[in-house]
């Protein structure tokens, strides 16, 4: 690093900071460990606070603006997150709790900006999509399962909707 | 036509080998695993042991005991932990987030699901991690050390 002169006041060691320009194109991990993408931009608020990122995922998908709150470790070298953000949900195969294949994670219902979802929009081969509350939803993990109790409605798509 | 039973009890909750043979098994994390194909079963004291699991073309089959098996659903088998072997191929990363390469191999603790080390590619050398540098294994392995740190613990550690 070069020489520089210090002019701090209650600040700590400058060793001890993040060069934000390092932290572009550096990895965003989920707290599973799923890559969720490279740092595109980061944001300070007006008081000088890292307020969020903006992460892109590749082509053809939408960027992603991630809020600080959400980061676990924040280096140079990457930003480990808390959560698994619900977008990499998508895709993902939902199964009844008798193992049944009801279809694969097409959309969300969202509560609000956050990382909650109140819902998931199931679509199956030849099935009208269906709609899935969280509360239905027993576990979370490489695959979504269903509640016991849970019937999942079978609507095909030459079927009127009611 | 109902058939006669001298079984002694009534067999009608059991589950047979065709409700068994076929079946998707499903780990604790949702993960597919692969299809049952044998069912083991104890020749002097006839106990169900287990069950083999076929993973598809080219892919080693994998032989779970009936204390890791949940429940036999009526469309899967489902396992009440995450099939230690699974990790294969994971991202293996540092406490800092750095990617220190994938894992080729995973040592277990005798015939149980239980960890012992993993084998990870870095940097073209394969090198045995023990357990204790693990924090989290979820679709990613986290250590709980830095890529330095690896380097210094891997000097004299790397398998041929």
């Amino acid at each position: 690093m070069k020489d520089y002169l210090l002019i701090i006041t209650k600040e700590g060691p400058v060793e001890e900071t993040i060069d934000l320009s390092n932290l572009i194109n550096r990895k965003v991990i989920s707290a599973k460990g799923f890559v969720v993408g490279k740092v595109k931009r980061a944001r300070l608020n007006s008081k000088l606070v890292l307020e969020g990122v903006f992460v892109s995922r590749g082509l053809f998908k939408e960027q992603l603006y991630l809020g600080s709150s959400y980061f676990d470790k924040l280096s140079e070298k990457a930003i480990i997150l808390k959560i698994d953000p619900f977008v990499l949900l998508k895709g993902f195969k939902v199964i009844t709790n008798e193992g049944e294949f009801v279809g694969k994670v097409k959309d969300f219902v969202r509560k609000n900006n956050s990382n909650e979802i109140s819902g998931l929009v199931v679509k199956k081969r030849f099935r009208k999509d269906i709609s899935v509350e969280t509360s239905n939803i027993k576990a979370f993990g490489s695959s979504i399962i269903l509640k016991e109790n849970y019937n999942v409605p079978k609507k095909y798509f030459w079927q009127r909707s009611e | 036509m109902s058939q006669r039973s001298i079984s002694g009890k009534d067999l009608n909750e059991a589950v047979t080998s065709d409700d068994l043979l076929g079946k998707d098994v499903i780990d604790a994390d949702g993960k597919f695993i692969g299809v049952a194909e044998k069912v083991f079963i104890h020749p002097s004291t006839l106990d169900f042991m287990g069950i083999e699991v076929d993973k598809g073309f080219l892919r080693r089959g994998l032989s779970i005991g009936k204390d890791y098996i949940e429940r036999i659903a009526k469309h899967a088998v489902f396992l009440k932990i995450r099939v230690a072997f699974e990790i294969r191929g994971m991202n293996v990363f540092s406490r800092l987030g750095e990617n220190l390469g994938k894992v080729t191999n995973v040592e277990l603790i005798g015939y149980k699901n239980e960890i012992k080390a993993i084998q990870i590619k870095h940097e073209g050398k394969n090198v045995l991690i023990p357990l204790n540098y693990i924090v989290k294994i979820g679709e990613g392995v986290f250590l709980n050390v830095s890529k330095e740190e690896l380097m210094d613990f891997i000097k004299g550690k790397v398998v041929p």
